[in-house]
C-alpha cells in the first residue's frame, strides 16, 4: 500500500467531506450527527461483514476497531467541532473486499494531543503518539488506548487500515506498517478500512 | 457460616447482562455506577464474560479499569477466551494493572 488515499469511492467521499469548505451533503445513511447513531449502524455493517463471509470473530476485531476509531470523533470534538458534529461512515463491498469509511471534521490529533503535551509541534508526531503511546488527550481522565489497540490488532490479525489527520499518514497494509507525510491536509481525522477476503 | 459470609459477599455481575456489545466510554461509565448500588456489599467479585461479542478498551477502562483498582486481586474473571474482542482487549488494558490477573 502507498501513502495515497486507496482507491475506493466512499474513500473519496470521506476524504471530500472531511476536507471541503464549506462541507459538501452526504446521503442521511452516511452521516452520523451523534454517537448513538454510530452505535445503531455498527450493527448493521457487522452483519454485512459477515454475509460477506468475513469469519466471526475477525468481524467482531473490525466491529470493535471502528467502534474505538469512531467514538474518538466524539470523545474529543465534543463541544469542538469546527463546524459540523457528528462523522462519517459507511461501507461498501465487492468480491473481494469490504471497506469502511470513517471522518470528522473536529480538531485533529496535533491539537488534541497539544492541550496535554504542548511540546508535540507536527502532525506527523501527533500520529506517532496517538498510536504508538499511551498518551490521553483528555488527561486527566484515564484514556489514550483506544489508537494502540487499534494497532495491535491491525499487526496481530491482518485487517488494513489507512489513517490521515492533519498532513501525516498511518498505514497497515498485510501487517506492514508506513507513516508518511502529504501536501493534504485533513483538519479532523480519516480513516479507511479494509479487509481482504481469501 | 463462614462459606455463607464468603457467598454474601461475592458479587458475580453477569456482563452480556449489560449488553453484548460494549464499546464506548459513556456506555462503560454509565454501566459502571449503575452496578455501585450492588457491589456497596461485596467483598469479592466475578466478571463473566460469556455471550458477550465486543468488547472495547473504551469501555473496559470505564467499568473494568476502576474495578480493578477497587478490588485489586479480589476479582476473578470468568469466560475471557471463548471472544476475541474479550480476550485481547482485557489482555492489553493488563499490561497497565496494578494487579496481574488469571484470565479464564
Amino acid at each position: 500500500m502507498d501513502s495515497t488515499l486507496p482507491p475506493f469511492p466512499l474513500a473519496k467521499q470521506a476524504f471530500k467531506w472531511a476536507t471541503s469548505a464549506p462541507p459538501v451533503n452526504l446521503p442521511e445513511e452516511r452521516y452520523c450527527q451523534t454517537r448513538d447513531t454510530l452505535t445503531a449502524r455498527l450493527d448493521r455493517c457487522g452483519k454485512e461483514a459477515l454475509a460477506m463471509g468475513m469469519p466471526e470473530q475477525q468481524s467482531y476485531l473490525l466491529r470493535a476497531i471502528i467502534g474505538e476509531i469512531g467514538n474518538n470523533s466524539f470523545d474529543h470534538n465534543l463541544g469542538s467541532w469546527k463546524d459540523i458534529p457528528g462523522s462519517y461512515f459507511y461501507w461498501e463491498r465487492n468480491q473481494q473486499q469490504f471497506v469502511v469509511a470513517l471522518a470528522d471534521r473536529g480538531q485533529g490529533l496535533l491539537t488534541t494531543l497539544r492541550h496535554v503535551r504542548s511540546s508535540i509541534t507536527s502532525h506527523e508526531e501527533a500520529l506517532k503518539t496517538a498510536f504508538l503511546e499511551k498518551l490521553s488527550g483528555r488527561a486527566p481522565e484515564r484514556r489514550g488506548n483506544g489508537l494502540k489497540y487499534v494497532r495491535s490488532i491491525l499487526l496481530e490479525d491482518g485487517l488494513d487500515l489507512w489513517f490521515q489527520s492533519g498532513t501525516a499518514v498511518y498505514s497497515v497494509h498485510n501487517r506492514k506498517e508506513e507513516w508518511a507525510i502529504l501536501k493534504e491536509n485533513v483538519p479532523g481525522c480519516i480513516a479507511i478500512l479494509t479487509w481482504q477476503s481469501s | 457460616m463462614y462459606c455463607y459470609t464468603y457467598m454474601a459477599k461475592l458479587m458475580t455481575i453477569e456482563m452480556k447482562n449489560i449488553g453484548i456489545v460494549l464499546d464506548s466510554r459513556p456506555a462503560g461509565r454509565e454501566a459502571f455506577l449503575a452496578m455501585q448500588p450492588r457491589l456497596r456489599d461485596a467483598a469479592n467479585v466475578e466478571l463473566d464474560f460469556d455471550g458477550v461479542k465486543v468488547l472495547t478498551p473504551s469501555f473496559a477502562d470505564e467499568f473494568v479499569t476502576p474495578l480493578i483498582e477497587k478490588y485489586g486481586d479480589h476479582i476473578t474473571f470468568l469466560h475471557t477466551t471463548k471472544n476475541i474482542t474479550v480476550q485481547k482487549t482485557l489482555r492489553f488494558l493488563a499490561e497497565d494493572w496494578p494487579v496481574k490477573i488469571d484470565f479464564q
